[in-house]
């Protein structure tokens, strides 16, 4: 009897045991790839790679179960891997991925003579009542990698980004970490992401504010002028770990001719929001 | 003889006493606060499925208006697209139904309005699928909502908010305040009318937000050559 109820109770560890996938993320140098995407693939949950590559994913007994769940691992720059959640290789412990480098030639910016308009455009307003929650900082392990985004339409043609300016309502956390990306759409949503780098902010002691991101110069056309940018959180540290902590972003609706683009973490699948828009504000420069 | 009877009789809709104006309007009202105070999916849907039942009760325009009115709001705050598809039909079914209750130029300009602001919702949210096909029929019903009532401030601050949507869309510029504060004095005389919530009354608020937002020098859309 007793050893059939000590079975009963191990039963649960020999089905399924690790409720999470954790390792570490490599180039082929074996160096760590800072903010890799890892999450289920349309799925609700998934995080980022810290400074030191090091990732773990949180997964319920029910994502584990499910045979259609692919595990994706993706970076800016190198070529994404997938994997079946059933694969019991994700749950030997640490593991260790190596992801190879992507090389793509791309059409550098050239100076020219022709002249350059700059365009601002976007959404400036601040005085709603109503904010989206970027965050949830005790779910490190399942929540990172939401991203808020907003479609821009640039003129057609060329264009190079100058910079973004976005406003936090409210921010308790020391340190945040933003990626901005911005992506080609089909079908009005987000598709291929077309950051040739990452674009990290580094936000320290900020409670609320506009912040302003200046792209770096000389990068590639962007030739799609329909686009989406959004803010992508990768990263946090506060030292109260007890409270639970905000990171909002106001949020104005109705807005005709705006849309807002949600997700609940990295690779989960991506929300629209017609006719509402996060303060974003887009500098570009067109080339004529 | 019979057809036209019947066609006369449908489109006068049915008179109300007091006690069923009463009725009507406190339904109405609370429904419009409710959104007022929380426009979700959820408030839209709620509301939508009382009027529902209230027009089968009162075959009266204020209803079938109002029922037309949260449909939008369902197709606006809707999450998931075949619940918004599904809104827009059951809108487009009601329309002519409406139409043809609606017997004063004033109700009728109220209707046109609806149908505009259904397409300037849908036209919105993508304008490069939607602009070609949608955009001519938002400035035809806006237009005929202000010949047939030129004191409705509904349509001239939808077509205010559309001609500035979609010149922003083609990196134009456009003055939106003009017609935004037409609206707002409009929507204040009615507001000095009203005795009840019979007749619409929404978009006075939205109005003010963007006249807050436009017309105080914050306009931040602007273009600067440098050669």
């Amino acid at each position: 009897m007793k050893v059939r109820t000590l079975l009963f109770l191990l039963l649960p560890l020999f089905v399924h045991p690790q409720s999470s996938v954790k390792g570490k993320i490599v180039d082929k140098d074996q160096q760590p790839i800072a903010y890799v995407n890892i999450g289920i693939v349309n799925g609700e949950k998934g995080t980022v790679t810290d400074e030191n590559g090091f990732f773990e994913l949180t997964l319920s007994p029910e994502e584990l179960k499910n045979p259609n769940n692919i595990l994706k691992i993706s970076c800016i720059g190198f070529i994404s891997k997938t994997y079946s959640l059933v694969d019991k290789e994700l749950y030997k412990g640490e593991i260790r991925v190596e992801l190879e480098q992507h090389i793509t030639v791309l059409d550098q910016v050239t100076v020219s003579s022709n002249a350059i308009n700059e365009y601002t455009i976007g959404h400036d307003k601040v005085n709603s009542a109503k904010q989206v929650n970027f965050s949830i900082h005790r779910k490190r392990n399942e929540n990172l990698g939401a991203e808020i985004g907003r479609r821009f339409h640039l003129k057609k043609g060329k264009n190079t980004l100058k910079s973004l300016r976005f406003f936090i309502s409210e921010n308790q956390f020391d340190r945040i970490k933003l990626r901005i990306n911005i992506y080609g759409i089909e079908d009005n949503m987000p598709k291929k992401r077309l950051n040739p780098e990452n674009y990290i902010l580094d936000i320290q002691n900020f409670k609320s504010g506009w912040i302003i991101y200046d792209f770096p110069k000389g990068k590639p056309w962007l030739t799609e002028n329909n686009i989406i940018i959004s803010l992508e959180w990768v990263d946090f540290t506060k030292e109260d770990t007890e409270k639970n902590a905000r990171l909002a972003i106001p949020i104005t609706v109705p807005k005709f001719f705006n849309t807002h683009y949600y997700r609940y973490g990295s690779q989960s699948q991506w929300k629209r929001f017609d006719n509402m828009s996060t303060a974003l504000i887009l500098d570009y420069l067109h080339h004529n | 003889m019979l057809g036209i009877g019947f066609h006369f009789g449908f489109a006068q809709s049915t008179e109300l006493n007091d006690v069923q104006k009463r009725e009507l309007d406190s339904v109405i009202t609370d429904c419009v606060k409710k959104i007022e105070l929380d426009n979700s999916i959820e408030t839209a849907t709620a509301s939508t499925q009382l009027l529902e039942r209230l027009v089968r009760k009162y075959d009266d325009w204020s209803s079938h208006y109002y029922l037309l009115y949260f449909k939008i709001l369902v197709i606006r705050n809707a999450k998931a697209s075949e619940v918004a598809q599904n809104a827009y039909n059951s809108f487009m079914v009601s329309f002519d139904k409406v139409l043809k209750q609606s017997v004063t130029d004033r109700q009728k300009s109220e209707i046109y309005t609806l149908k505009g602001f259904v397409y300037l919702t849908a036209l919105s949210s993508d304008p490069i699928k939607h602009g070609r096909e949608l955009a001519p029929k938002v400035t035809e019903l806006f237009d005929k909502a202000t010949a047939l009532y030129p004191e409705n401030p509904r349509p001239i601050y939808l077509n205010a908010l559309f001609q500035q949507g979609m010149s922003k869309f083609f990196n134009k510029n456009y003055n939106v305040c003009s017609d935004l504060l037409l609206a707002n004095k409009y929507f204040a005389m009615q507001a000095n009318l009203r005795t009840d919530y019979l007749y619409p009354a929404w978009g006075a608020e939205h109005t003010a937000n963007e006249i807050f937002d436009n017309c105080n020098c914050q306009v931040k859309e602007s273009s600067t050559t440098k050669n």
